[in-house]
């Protein structure tokens, strides 16, 4: 039977940098989709690699290898007409509201961007109306249209920016951590927000993250990353319920619970840098309970299951 | 109590329009030796500002009234020379970004030796010598010693500054969202070390937006809403039972791990500027619980149990959990 | 419209009671520029009208600032030059920033080669010392008052160019430029409508204090014969013109020059003051 085309394809993604000791890789092997109207996470701590799939996926950054395709079509290496056009079907939201934002326009003229540079032939004032329209979508009201960003706060700026990523009707929305710079009573609103935006409409997110308590409130799967890598994929719920690869776990195990009953004893000793990545095998061996000799000569790979982890001895 | 920290009744205002607005209103904190203090609270709550009143580094424009004590000495209105006296010897503070509160000029080494020799007379190596305990109390290698800021990560730089911070071992360290910045692996280590510094003597005031953070290594909690403490007691009693809605607004709004997806529940609306508040109570127009008498003057302070105190006219009873869970 | 000039009229007022030496500076700035612009109609004598029967007279009631060794009314020259002066200020100021401004912001946002070249020429021009340039250009194209307006501004748009590009730098790796990027904007869109509007305060700034600087420039280059050129009626050229009797004759020197010190010293007063009441604000929103 004819699969539908997935919303999201990347294959094989592949970022470098040049650096003193040789060549370090920012991304490596990222492949994944995300079908029409589901959602996925990209977990991880900082330096994985996880903005900058972001960044390389939305083409605003150049990639070393592989491909990303927007509903069946080529779009990475594509030319800059394709690319323009693809862009409409996604919109992108990031982490700090204030300077995602030019702070000279007013945030309806903001909001009316896509549709300036999508549709010349619209009206200023159809424009207008429409970027209004969708801002009172996310929440906001008459007296915030003529605002300039510096007079709101981080929550509503990220409303904005959220209507400004919608305003084109996009399958796909790209969120790289929208509310790590907001109180947790203002994560709650946007989260909720986002939450009711996908299911009115036939949305998808990618959702980029260093919170794991926040997966499973937007998204469905989640791709644990490490070093670059992938380390582990799957349905969300599984996946914290019972991780299966190391490093999941000590995240997992790393976030301070909410409820002073259970009191966790963490590790006292420092992560060096050395211990961050280590250059031959896994990259997480120098920091794993578990390692043993073998880790250090093979790279695990991830298996092409909806679950999987890259380890050579998984938990479980 | 002479040792330790105690702030009573300490107003924090900035002029306006003629008159002053209050920042923080009215606080009352102790952080006994040996005890982790956390304070909740958004942007907003006035919890950094009440942070650096205890070091004496408010700006120019914010007026001070009531009391701190460090180690029995006032802070409220004390002049330069002693607060300098004062200041990394009795009571310390780290930041919550490390890569500005150190010097990118100067090694780690520099930095604390500076300090220690700031408040005793040591010869150039013995201070060296103490630097390295500071050091290795933080849990940082010896080779930390010669280096630079940029060439530390972010968790070792935090730990840099607790190495600054405790190199004269203060009674008191205040921690101003000391972890938010950092990984939650890296959290975890240094919330892990700053349960061992309380443990060998140190009164903590921890800062901090994260209930889980402050439901893991703190003794006791105050939570602060737009310049007051709104509730204090012990973590397991207001996470387990919450007495001021916005407590419990806060707990049920805080996403958890586990939990599927589900709609988060959000407190409506936001925190009112300072120098804009409703009168009464500043939680009153998003307050699910609020009556009329909220609008008149602050509510008094309630104690619930021997351990618990809470500012609310209709605090939430335990038991009587509300509709979303 | 009259109510929003009120409240700015109030603001300003306010803003006064603090600032007030920067707010008299700016009155005597504003005092200059009204003189300036109503000279034709303030019943003046022709300043450029030679009389010796009336030469070298002390200030007084009929020549408030005296006359000169031609017989001309200082006050008058005093007046009118000013009206030269700012003009020509203001056209110095005008063509550097026309130059300046879009080849910083090409040079910043394209990068690559074309900075490269358009910063090695900038390079040239900035290795000269400040005046000399000025004179080696105005010897080359010929005296006169247009020829040295053009002299100084093709010195000076260098620094703007300069200015523009480094700011141009910082705000091309702004979040909303990639933002305006991921939504599809071309790069000439993004750089007429993100990039530019935002580099261009400290092209304010600066060129607000050329504009004194400017007045000093062409009143040195008039000085040594290089700028305006007589009949024009400009400050530097009075001073030039006073030289051999200034010492007898001190009101010859005194008040052309002390016009030039004043008109300079208020303007970069008042741009001072403003850059000051600007930088706060943009700091708390930030």
């Amino acid at each position: 039977m004819n699969e539908p085309v997935p919303t999201l394809s990347v294959e094989n993604l592949a970022k470098r940098y040049r650096a003193q000791h040789g060549t370090v890789y920012a991304l490596r092997d990222l492949s994944f989709d995300i079908p029409a109207g589901h959602s996925v996470s990209i977990v991880g701590e900082s330096g994985c690699g996880k903005t900058t799939a972001a960044f390389c996926i939305a083409g605003l950054q150049s990639i070393d290898a592989g491909a990303v395709y927007l509903a069946g079509e080529k779009f990475s290496g594509a030319s800059r007409g394709v690319q323009k056009r693809l862009r409409k079907d996604f919109g992108m939201v990031f982490q700090n509201p204030l300077s995602a934002l030019n702070p000279r326009m007013r945030i309806w003229q903001s909001v009316a961007e896509p549709l300036r540079v999508h549709d010349p032939a619209v009206t200023p004032l159809t424009r207008q109306r429409q970027a209004e329209a969708m801002l009172e979508q996310v929440g906001l009201g008459k007296q915030h249209f003529q605002a300039f960003p510096g007079e709101m706060s981080g929550g509503q700026l990220q409303r904005v920016v959220l209507a400004r990523a919608l305003i084109l009707d996009p399958r796909l929305v790209i969120l790289d951590e929208p509310t790590s710079a907001l109180d947790v009573s203002i994560q709650a609103q946007v989260l909720n927000l986002l939450q009711e935006l996908k299911s009115t409409r036939p949305l998808s997110y990618l959702f980029i993250t260093h919170n794991l308590a926040l997966v499973e409130v937007l998204t469905d799967r989640v791709m644990v990353m490490y070093a670059g890598r992938v380390v582990e994929a799957g349905p969300a719920a599984e996946v914290f319920a019972h991780p299966g690869h190391p490093y999941t776990r000590e995240l997992i195990q790393a976030i301070p619970d909410a409820n002073p009953g259970k009191r966790q004893t963490f590790p006292s000793i420092e992560i060096s840098p050395v211990q961050q990545a280590a250059n031959s095998g896994c990259a997480y061996r120098l920091r794993c309970p578990h390692a043993q000799t073998d880790c250090a000569e093979t790279v695990p790979q991830l298996g092409p299951q909806a679950r999987a982890a890259a380890c050579l001895h998984p938990l479980q | 109590m002479s040792a330790g920290l105690s702030i009573s009744g300490l107003t924090l205002e900035f002029a306006r329009n003629g008159g002053w607005a209050a920042a923080v209103d009215h606080c009352d904190l102790t952080v006994r030796p040996k005890e982790i203090v956390g304070l909740v609270g958004e942007s907003g709550s006035g919890k950094s500002l009440t942070a650096l009143a205890c070091l004496g580094l408010i700006p120019s424009a914010c007026r001070a009234s009531g009391s701190i004590r460090v180690s029995a000495e006032q802070i409220v209105g004390a002049s330069e020379a002693t607060l300098a006296t004062l200041r990394g010897r009795k009571v310390a503070m780290i930041f919550q970004n490390p890569m500005t509160a150190l010097n990118p000029y100067f090694t780690v080494g520099t930095q604390i030796v500076g300090v220690i020799r700031r408040h005793f007379v040591l010869t150039r190596s013995a201070a060296y010598r103490e630097a390295l305990a500071a050091l290795q109390r933080a849990g940082l290698p010896d080779a930390a010693l010669g280096r630079y800021p940029h060439q530390l990560s972010g968790g070792q730089l935090q730990r840099a500054m607790i190495a600054m911070a405790i190199a004269c071992k203060p009674e008191i360290l205040i921690a101003d969202e000391p972890t938010t910045a950092l990984d939650v692996t890296v959290q975890a280590r240094i919330l892990s070390l700053l349960r061992n510094l309380a443990d060998q003597g140190m009164g903590i005031l921890l800062i901090t937006h994260d209930l889980g953070v402050v439901a893991q290594v703190s003794d006791r909690v105050a939570v602060m809403y737009s310049g007051s403490i709104v509730e204090s007691g012990d973590p397991a009693g207001i996470f387990s039972s919450a007495a001021h809605p916005y407590t419990q607004g806060l707990l049920q709004s805080s996403p958890v791990i586990g939990l599927g997806s589900r709609r988060l529940h959000a407190i409506p609306g936001t925190v009112p500027d300072f120098r804009q508040r409703p009168s009464g109570c500043a939680f009153r127009d998003r307050c699910t619980q609020a009556g009329e008498i909220c609008a008149q003057g602050s509510a008094p302070r309630m104690a619930i149990s021997q351990e618990r105190e809470v500012r609310c006219h209709f605090p939430i009873r335990p038991g009587a959990s509300a509709e979303l869970s | 419209m009259p109510a929003q000039m009120l409240s700015w009229l109030i603001a300003y007022l306010a803003w006064s009671r603090r600032n007030v030496f920067v707010a008299a500076c700016a009155t005597g700035f504003g005092l200059i520029v009204l003189l300036a612009l109503l000279a034709p109609w303030l019943g003046l004598a022709d300043p450029a009208q030679i009389d010796f029967s009336a030469k070298l007279l002390p200030p007084g009631a009929a020549h408030w600032f005296g006359t000169d060794g031609l017989g001309r009314d200082i006050f008058s020259g005093v007046v009118f030059g000013a009206r030269v002066s700012l003009l020509v200020a203001l056209g110095v100021v005008a063509i550097a920033t026309a130059i300046g401004i879009p080849m910083g912001l090409i040079a910043g946002y394209a990068g690559g080669w074309i900075d490269g070249l358009f910063m090695r020429l900038s390079d040239v021009f900035l290795a000269f010392p400040p005046l000399l340039l000025p004179i080696t250009l105005s010897a080359l194209l010929g005296p006169g008052l247009l020829n040295a307006m053009f002299a100084v501004a093709i010195s000076w748009f260098p620094w703007y160019a300069r200015i523009v590009r480094s700011t141009v730098l910082t705000v091309k790796s702004e979040l909303y430029v990639q933002s305006a990027r991921a939504i599809g904007t071309d790069p000439a869109s993004i750089a007429l409508r993100h990039v530019l509007p935002n580099s261009l305060s400290p092209v304010v700034v600066q060129a607000s204090l050329d504009f004194g600087f400017a007045i000093l420039t062409t009143a040195s280059l008039s000085f040594i014969g290089m700028g305006a050129v007589p009949p024009t009626v400009e400050w530097g050229l009075m001073v030039a013109s006073s030289r051999s009797v200034f010492l007898e004759y001190w009101w010859t020197a005194m008040f052309p020059g002390l016009a030039i010190f004043l008109t300079v010293f208020f303007a970069s007063v008042m741009v001072d003051g403003i850059r000051d009441s600007l930088d706060p604000k943009l700091a708390r929103q930030g």
